[in-house]
C-alpha cells in the first residue's frame, strides 16, 4: 500500500452502531497517526469483538491531505422467516428466532440444541441442519430436519441387584424416561444406577459396583435395550460398637440402645435412627455422643466407636 | 419392610394420592416431573406471595394479552406477580417480581419484559434443562434472541421497540449471571434493531396509575434493632445474644460460639408450615402469651423413593430451607407462619428459650417495617427525574424507582414515595 507510512488525514466510522460510544472508543486510529496496517487490524479486531457487525469493511483512499480511512460496519440482517423442518415442537426454539438478528453461530448452536432435544425425546438418530439465504438485509433460515425412528425402551434389565428392583427404580420422568416403553436418557440412567449402588452401600454391600450399561439399538423396530449387571459383593455387618467416655449412666443408655445392632447386617439408615434416639436420651442426662466409623475389609465389619462426653456446665 | 413402605408411598402418589401444601398433587404430576415441578412452584407462591393486588394483576395480564396476540402463542400465558426477583417463565406461566416491576418507567417497558418472556414460551426455552443439559453459551444465545424477537413483538403490538432497551437498563443486572449475555452486549445488539425515531405511545401515564398506591418493597418485614419484625404474622422475634448476624428482606440469622451455633428466623406460608409441623419429631406445644408454639426436631434429608416422591420432598425442604435435622419452633398465623431454627450447642433448650421471647410488635416497629407507598407528584417544572426528585419526600428512593435521565415536562407525574424508608430490610 503506497499510502502507508503517511499521516492519516481523516478517520470515519459509519454504519451499524457507529454512534455508540463503545464503537467510537474501539477505534484508536486518529488523524495525524502514521497509517499502519497493524493499527487498522487492531481496530477491526476491537470492533469485531463488540459483536454488532456481521462485516467490517475498511477502505483507505488517498487525498491531497493524506490517506482517508473509512471503517464501515455492516449490521447483521434480521431473520424474517424460519421455514421447513415439519411441525416438531422441539423446533420451536428455531422458529422463535424470527425477528432476531441473523448470527450464523447462534443459529447453528440452537439447531444443535434442537437436535439434542429431539434425541432426548427418543429420536436418537435426529439431525437438524439450518442454512440461511440473505438478501436485502433480510435472512430466511431454512431447516433441514431428519428425525429417523422414535426409539423406545424394549428391555431394561438390571441383574444381580441385592435390593429389589421395580419398574420405576431408574425412572427419569414419570412413565416417559428410562422405563420400559419410554425414552432412553442414558446419562440419567447412569446417575440413577450410581444412586442405586449408593443404596447398596448404605445397606451393607459396601463393595457393590455396577457394570457399564450395554445399550443395543434395533433400528428396524425403533427400540433400544439396556442391560447392566450389579456385583453386590459381600454384605458387611456392624462390629462390636464399643462405647468410650461419659459416666456410668450415659454408658448404660448407649449400651441399651446400640446393643441390638451388634453383628447384624450394616444399615446406615438404621444406625442414624439409633444414634438420634441415643442423643436425645443422653441429652437428658447431660451428655453428648460422637461417633467414629471405620471399615474392616478383612472381617467385613463396620466398626463404630461411640464416644461420650459430658455437656459443658 | 422399608422397601415395601417406600413402594406403597410411590404407588399412592402416582395415583394422585399424594399431597402438597394442603391439596392433592396437581394433575400435572401425572404427566411429567417438569410440569409437576412448575405446578408445585406456583402453589408455593400462592401459599406465600405478596399481598394480592387484583387491579395490578388485571393490568399486567392485559398487557401480556396484547403481546401474546401478536406472537405465535395460541393463548395468553397466565401471569403471577411474585415478590423478589425479575421476571421468569415457569412452565407456561410468567412470574413477575413486584420489586422489579415498580422500577420500570412505562407500560411499554412492562410490555418489553413480558414480550421477552413470551418469546421464551414460544421457543420452549423454559425447562430445557430438565430434559437436556444446556451450556451457558447456548443459554446466552437464547436470551439474546429473546431480546431481539421481543423488539419485533413490541412493534407489532404498537409499542416503541426502544422500550426493550429502557427496560433492560432499568432491571437490576447480575454480573455473576453466566446464562444471560452481559447487559452492554444486549444493549449494543438492540441498538441495531431499534428505531430511535419511533414515537409510539409508551403508556407511561397508564403504567404509573396502575402502580400508584402500592408498596415499593414486599412488606415482608425488617430488622428493628436486634429484632426482626414480621408484620403479616404480627410477631417480633428478638435475636439471642450472638457474635455476628446477617439480615435480608425476610430473614435474620445470628451466629454464636464461633459460628458453631446458628439462630435463624424467617417466615413460611401457612400450608408449608403445617406440613413442617406434621413432620417434626419430638414434637411438643408451648402455651405462651403469643399463642401456641409448636417445637420439635425438623426432618433430615429427603428420603428415597420414586422420582415423584423425591421431587415433592426436595421441594418441601427447599421451602422450609431445612436440609439437616435442626431444632425448630413454628408460630402459625393465618397469613404466614414464623419459624425459629437453632443448630449447634444445646439446641433443644435454646429453641424453647428463644420462642418464649417472641412478642407482638409495637406500633413503632410496625410503622418502621412498612414499605413506603408509591405516590405520583406533578413535576413543578420541566427537567430530568434526577433533577426533579428533590420534589419528593425521599429523593434517593425517587431516583432509584425511575430512570434519573428520563425527561419530564411540567405537570408530568414523578414517581415518589409517601415517606422515607426507615429500614434497609423493608424497602430496598
Amino acid at each position: 500500500m503506497k499510502v502507508e507510512a503517511r499521516p492519516i488525514a481523516h478517520v470515519t466510522i459509519k454504519g451499524a452502531g457507529s454512534e455508540l460510544p463503545e464503537v467510537k472508543s474501539a477505534v484508536h486510529a486518529r488523524a495525524g497517526d502514521t497509517l499502519d496496517r497493524s493499527l487498522l487490524q487492531a481496530d477491526v479486531r476491537r470492533l469485531w469483538a463488540l459483536g454488532i457487525a456481521s462485516q467490517i469493511d475498511v477502505s483507505v483512499t488517498d487525498s491531497d491531505e493524506g490517506p482517508d480511512v473509512e471503517l464501515a460496519l455492516i449490521a447483521p440482517p434480521r431473520i424474517e422467516q424460519v421455514v421447513g423442518g415439519g411441525a416438531h415442537a422441539e423446533l420451536a426454539m428455531l422458529r422463535a428466532l424470527e425477528g432476531a438478528l441473523y448470527d450464523p453461530e447462534r443459529v447453528q448452536r440452537i439447531a444443535a440444541l434442537a437436535e439434542r432435544r429431539l434425541q432426548a425425546n427418543g429420536y436418537l438418530r435426529a439431525r437438524v441442519g439450518a442454512r440461511a439465504d440473505v438478501a436485502c438485509g433480510r435472512a430466511t433460515v431454512t431447516l433441514d430436519v431428519h428425525t429417523g425412528p422414535r426409539f423406545r425402551i424394549s428391555a431394561l434389565v438390571v441383574e444381580g441387584s441385592a435390593l429389589p428392583v421395580t419398574a420405576t427404580t431408574f425412572e427419569g420422568d414419570l412413565g416417559r424416561v428410562n422405563v420400559i416403553g419410554g425414552m432412553l436418557e442414558l446419562s440419567g440412567f447412569v446417575y440413577e444406577l450410581s444412586r442405586w449402588i449408593d443404596r447398596h452401600h448404605g445397606k451393607g454391600w459396601l463393595e457393590a459396583k455396577a457394570s457399564d450399561p450395554d445399550v443395543r439399538y434395533d433400528e428396524a423396530r425403533g427400540s433400544v435395550s439396556v442391560h447392566t449387571t450389579i456385583a453386590p459383593g459381600p454384605r458387611y455387618r456392624f462390629g462390636a460398637l464399643p462405647i468410650d467416655g461419659g459416666d456410668a449412666r450415659g454408658r448404660a443408655i448407649a449400651e441399651a440402645i446400640v446393643a441390638p445392632l451388634r453383628a447384624t447386617p450394616y444399615d446406615l439408615v438404621a444406625f442414624q435412627a439409633v444414634a438420634a434416639r441415643m442423643r436425645v436420651q443422653l441429652r437428658e442426662v447431660g451428655q453428648y455422643a460422637n461417633t467414629i466409623a471405620t471399615t474392616d475389609t478383612v472381617k467385613r465389619a463396620v466398626e463404630i466407636t461411640i464416644q461420650l462426653r459430658r455437656a459443658a456446665p | 419392610m422399608r422397601a415395601a413402605a417406600v413402594a406403597l408411598v410411590s404407588a399412592l402418589s402416582a395415583c394422585g394420592g399424594g399431597a402438597y401444601l394442603g391439596a392433592p398433587l396437581p394433575s400435572a404430576c401425572e404427566r411429567t416431573l417438569g410440569a409437576c415441578e412448575y405446578a408445585l412452584h406456583l402453589r408455593a407462591w400462592a401459599d406465600r406471595g405478596p399481598a394480592p393486588d387484583p387491579a395490578l394483576h388485571a393490568y399486567v395480564s392485559r398487557i401480556a394479552n396484547r403481546i401474546a396476540r401478536v406472537s405465535t402463542l395460541a393463548r395468553t400465558p397466565p401471569v403471577v406477580i411474585a415478590g423478589e426477583g425479575s421476571a421468569a417463565v415457569i412452565g407456561d406461566t410468567i412470574v413477575f417480581g413486584r420489586e422489579q416491576l415498580v422500577r420500570l418507567g412505562s407500560e411499554a417497558e412492562l410490555a418489553a419484559v413480558l414480550a421477552h418472556e413470551i418469546v421464551h414460551i414460544e421457543g420452549g426455552h423454559a425447562g430445557l434443562n430438565r430434559s437436556i443439559a444446556v451450556d451457558d453459551a447456548t443459554m446466552r444465545e437464547l436470551e439474546g434472541s429473546a431480546d431481539e424477537r421481543a423488539v419485533m413483538l413490541l412493534e407489532r403490538a404498537g409499542y416503541p421497540g426502544s422500550a426493550m432497551v429502557r427496560a433492560l437498563e432499568r432491571l437490576r443486572d447480575d454480573p455473576f449471571d453466566a446464562r444471560h449475555p452481559r447487559r452492554e452486549e444486549r444493549l449494543r445488539r438492540l441498538a441495531l434493531l431499534v428505531d430511535p425515531r419511533d414515537r409510539a405511545d409508551d403508556g407511561r401515564a397508564r403504567f404509573l396509575t396502575a402502580i400508584a398506591g402500592g408498596p415499593v418493597g414486599l412488606d415482608l418485614g425488617g430488622r428493628v434493632g436486634d429484632a426482626f419484625v414480621f408484620p403479616r404474622a404480627g410477631l417480633t422475634v428478638p435475636m439471642p445474644a450472638v457474635e455476628h448476624s446477617d439480615v435480608g428482606s425476610d430473614f435474620l440469622v445470628g451466629y454464636a460460639d464461633g459460628y458453631d451455633e446458628r439462630y435463624a428466623t424467617y417466615a413460611l406460608g401457612p400450608q408449608a408450615a403445617a406440613e413442617l409441623v406434621a413432620r417434626l419429631s419430638e414434637r411438643r406445644v408451648l402455651h405462651l402469651s403469643i399463642g401456641d408454639v409448636v417445637v420439635g426436631r425438623a426432618p433430615g434429608p429427603a428420603p428415597d423413593g420414586s422420582s415423584l416422591v423425591r421431587l415433592v420432598e426436595t421441594m418441601r425442604r427447599e421451602l422450609w430451607h431445612l436440609y439437616e435435622p435442626s431444632e425448630v419452633a413454628v408460630i402459625a398465623r393465618a397469613r404466614e407462619a414464623v419459624l425459629l431454627v437453632v443448630d449447634g450447642g444445646d439446641a433443644r433448650s435454646a429453641i424453647e428459650g428463644w420462642a418464649k421471647r417472641v412478642r407482638a410488635p409495637t406500633a413503632d416497629e410496625r410503622s418502621r417495617v412498612r414499605s413506603p407507598r408509591i405516590v405520583l407528584v406533578p413535576a413543578p417544572r420541566a427537567g430530568t427525574v434526577g433533577e426533579l426528585a428533590s420534589t419528593c419526600i425521599d429523593p434517593a428512593a425517587a431516583r432509584d424507582l425511575d430512570d434519573p435521565a428520563r425527561r419530564l415536562e411540567a405537570g408530568d407525574a414523578i414517581k415518589c414515595t409517601d415517606r422515607v424508608s426507615a429500614t434497609g430490610g423493608a424497602a430496598r
